[in-house]
């Protein structure tokens, strides 16, 4: 596989959140709001980069058997750095984000594509595969949360989108309107995908066709 | 036996490298975030209490274990080397979880000063309303001599307070609080 | 999606033959809240009439650009979208503005029934789903209730004896006949329980979910009553107030969402009295119909597993 694929692969063909369905706890409960999406995004992000580019640098140094412990214990050192950093320097939203930082500790797509691929390639690869997988996740959290937030608050990024008078429907923004969302969503997502095979196959078939009918004819 | 001493000081380098990186963040981040949380709180102090410079929080001295256990701070407010007023930290249980608290007394008229919701859970919309100045102004400048009670529909008696539309349990929770720091403080700087 | 046939849950032979299908029943169901439609253009005029006729609307609406876009056939003829626009209507107060009556009944269609695969497939009663969703939306909306005839705002008899307003409280016969708050259909218990000996004379329903229901919240609240030195109007009151008999009649016996065993619905009806009975006097809202059906809905694949009858001659494994 390319360089790019490697990037690409985690944005739509291999979406964490959308396609491998991972991460769902912190995904239903931070995307009440654009900006809890991105902050979580960025945050998630930038553990993932950090803990992706560490093992695949380690990855020969690193006993097989205990790995795993290894992993971990690097994902919540960069996690803690990365809580300390934000609370020193972005404290509002630290403080709107609360636990789900030092959760992302056990989120299972870091340590996911710490096993599935930083333990089998070098760092490039490695530093883009998580970067595409960060971008892939944010894209993810900002889509769902956007519908919950214009629809539950009335508001994108913090910004009134409708008069007064329209009260906005409570339920996108508790925990019933993130499973709905996400439901919605991944059913959506299957839909195309369906099609999309659909279509593939038909063409394939026909070709098939056309392909036996030429070796017929010139028989 | 060797081969998991080898894994075993292999397992202890890494943590020692982490906690290392670790300390060194901490190190660097903890002055600004010790910096923010104390302006952070005398900000709000001064949000309950206008004009509050000299706070000390004397929650030892006033508060044991026979105390109310919905008071979780008290902080005494000194004007000119005298103790003029109170600033409670109160957490009562609204309808889902703690509701955390400020409530400002003020000595000389004996009357609540302001609130101010700092931290809770309600229901977003509903008893997240708390939180609003319309919720806030409804203790401005109450006495403290009598205990606060929570009408649904319009306020008589100055000792009534406005419930938040469709959020009872909410306003009855913070209500409570205030009445427990209420009491407290008739008791201890009621003279 | 081969197997399943197997998925499918029968009770045991016997089987009778009947002529009903599921139009003659939905249009039985029909005829027997026509009493319950009658008393609720009585008491709430033609603010009931508006919010009935917008939640029937958008049902059907919805259920034939649902079934469009999914390329299913086109099912509107078997009046089941008209029984859960008119059901879900009757749970909604007379002053709930029509936009979000609208949105009720899209959202009870196409999430409560057609997502889920359509009529037989769904876990939820639609009209609850939609009902669900609209009280967890617009909560202020949906709890600001009127008077009937005059039109005053008021609470509803349930709620005045969660705030402790016992003076306020109308009587029995009130409750009995229907002049007091609440949602459109459920305040006149006589409407209703005429319309449901309709359908168990019918033998479209039967009688264990509601009795089970019923008589566990009569139980339950005489128990507690009895305890707080209440008397017997004390679960009386609190079978008559609220969407209790709408409920247990009418939803909790919905042919797709209860158990097919009997000893199921004995369990569901039970269940459904529990919670109902919990929610009402320890939880933060004046009624728990709606939920405690809701929550019944999803074990009831459960109870069908658990209560199916032996086949017959065969041996129990854990005998």
């Amino acid at each position: 596989m390319g360089l790019g694929k490697e990037f690409s692969k985690g944005i739509l063909r291999e979406n964490p959140l959308f396609r491998l369905t991972l991460g769902m706890c912190p995904s239903l409960a931070i995307t009440t709001s654009v900006n809890n999406a991105l902050g979580m995004g960025v945050a998630f992000t930038s553990v993932l980069l950090a803990s992706n580019m560490a093992i695949s640098a380690l990855r020969k140094i690193i006993p097989e058997s205990i790995r795993i412990p290894c992993y971990i214990v690097i994902i919540a050192a960069f996690v803690t750095v990365t809580e300390m950093l934000m609370q020193a320097y972005m404290p509002e939203l630290f403080e709107s984000l609360g636990i789900f930082i030092p959760l992302i500790v056990v989120n299972c797509i870091i340590l996911g594509r710490a096993e599935a691929f930083a333990s089998k390639n070098t760092v490039l690869p490695s530093f883009l595969d998580g970067l595409g997988m960060g971008i892939g996740y944010t894209l993810a959290l900002v889509i769902v949360s956007t519908f919950r937030e214009v629809l539950g608050a009335g508001t994108f990024l913090g910004y009134p989108l409708f008069a007064d008078s329209v009260p906005s429907a409570l339920i996108m923004i508790l925990p019933p309107g993130g499973f709905i969302t996400l439901g919605c969503v991944l059913a959506f997502l299957n839909l195309m995908q369906n099609r999309k095979m659909a279509k593939r196959n038909r063409v394939t078939q026909l070709r098939m066709k056309q392909q036996a009918a030429q070796q017929i004819s010139s028989n | 036996m060797r081969n998991a001493l080898k894994l075993g000081l292999f397992l202890f380098i890494i943590a020692g490298i982490a906690g290392l990186a670790i300390s060194y963040v901490h190190n660097l981040t903890s002055p600004l975030i010790e910096q923010q949380m104390e302006e952070n709180k005398l900000n709000s102090f001064q949000e309950v209490y206008p004009g509050a410079k000299e706070v000390k929080d004397e929650s030892k001295q006033y508060l044991n274990a026979n105390s109310d256990p919905v008071l979780t701070e008290v902080n005494v407010v000194y004007q000119d080397h005298v103790p003029a007023g109170v600033i409670y930290i109160v957490e009562p249980s609204g309808y889902n979880g703690k509701i955390q608290l400020l409530v400002g007394f003020e000595r000389a008229e004996k009357k609540i000063t302001a609130i101010k919701v700092l931290r809770q859970s309600e229901t977003p919309g509903l008893g997240s309303k708390a939180t609003e100045g319309f919720f806030r102004d409804r203790f401005q400048e109450k006495s403290a001599e009598n205990p606060l009670e929570v009408v649904t529909k319009e306020t008589v008696g100055e000792h009534q307070v406005l419930a938040i539309t469709s959020a009872t349990i909410t306003s009855k929770a913070v209500t409570s609080g205030v009445n427990a720091a209420r009491q407290h403080f008739l008791d201890n700087f009621g003279e | 999606m081969n197997n399943q046939d197997n998925l499918l849950i029968i009770s045991s032979s016997p089987h009778l033959h009947s002529r009903n299908s599921v139009t003659t029943a939905m249009r039985d169901v029909l005829i027997a809240l026509t009493p319950a439609l009658i008393a609720s253009l009585y008491f709430f005029r033609l603010a009931a009439a508006k919010v009935i006729l917008t939640c029937i609307f958008v049902a059907v609406l919805s259920e034939v650009i649902a079934q469009k876009i999914m390329k299913k056939e086109v099912t509107v003829d078997d009046y089941s979208a008209v029984v859960t626009g008119l059901l879900l209507a009757f749970c909604l107060p007379a002053t709930l503005p029509l936009w979000m009556a609208a949105v009720g009944a899209g959202t009870a269609i196409i999430i409560g029934k057609q997502l889920f695969g359509g009529l037989g497939n769904n876990i939820f009663n639609p009209a609850l789903v939609g009902r669900a969703v609209l009280l967890a939306s617009w909560p202020v909306a949906m709890t600001t209730w009127t008077t009937s005839l005059d039109g005053v705002t008021t609470a509803t008899p349930l709620g005045m004896l969660k705030g402790g307003m016992v003076e306020q409280l109308p009587s029995l016969w009130q409750l009995f006949t229907g002049n007091v708050g609440g949602s459109l259909g459920e305040t006149c218990a006589l409407a209703l329980i005429i319309g449901a000996l309709y359908l168990l004379y019918k033998g479209h329903i039967n009688w264990r979910i509601p009795f089970s229901y019923l008589g566990t919240v009569f139980v339950l609240t005489a128990l507690l009553g009895a305890f707080k030195g209440e008397g017997l109007w004390y679960p009386c009151y609190h079978l008559l107030a609220g969407g209790l008999l709408l409920g247990a009649f009418f939803m909790a016996t919905d042919w797709v969402t209860s158990p097919l065993t009997k000893k199921g619905k004995f369990i569901f009806g039970f269940g459904c009295g529990l919670l109902t009975v919990l929610i009402r006097l320890k939880g933060g809202y004046p009624e728990g119909v709606c939920y405690s059906i809701l929550l019944m809905n999803m074990v009831t694949p459960l109870l069908d597993r658990y209560t199916k009858a032996r086949v017959f001659g065969g041996v129990s494994k854990h005998a």
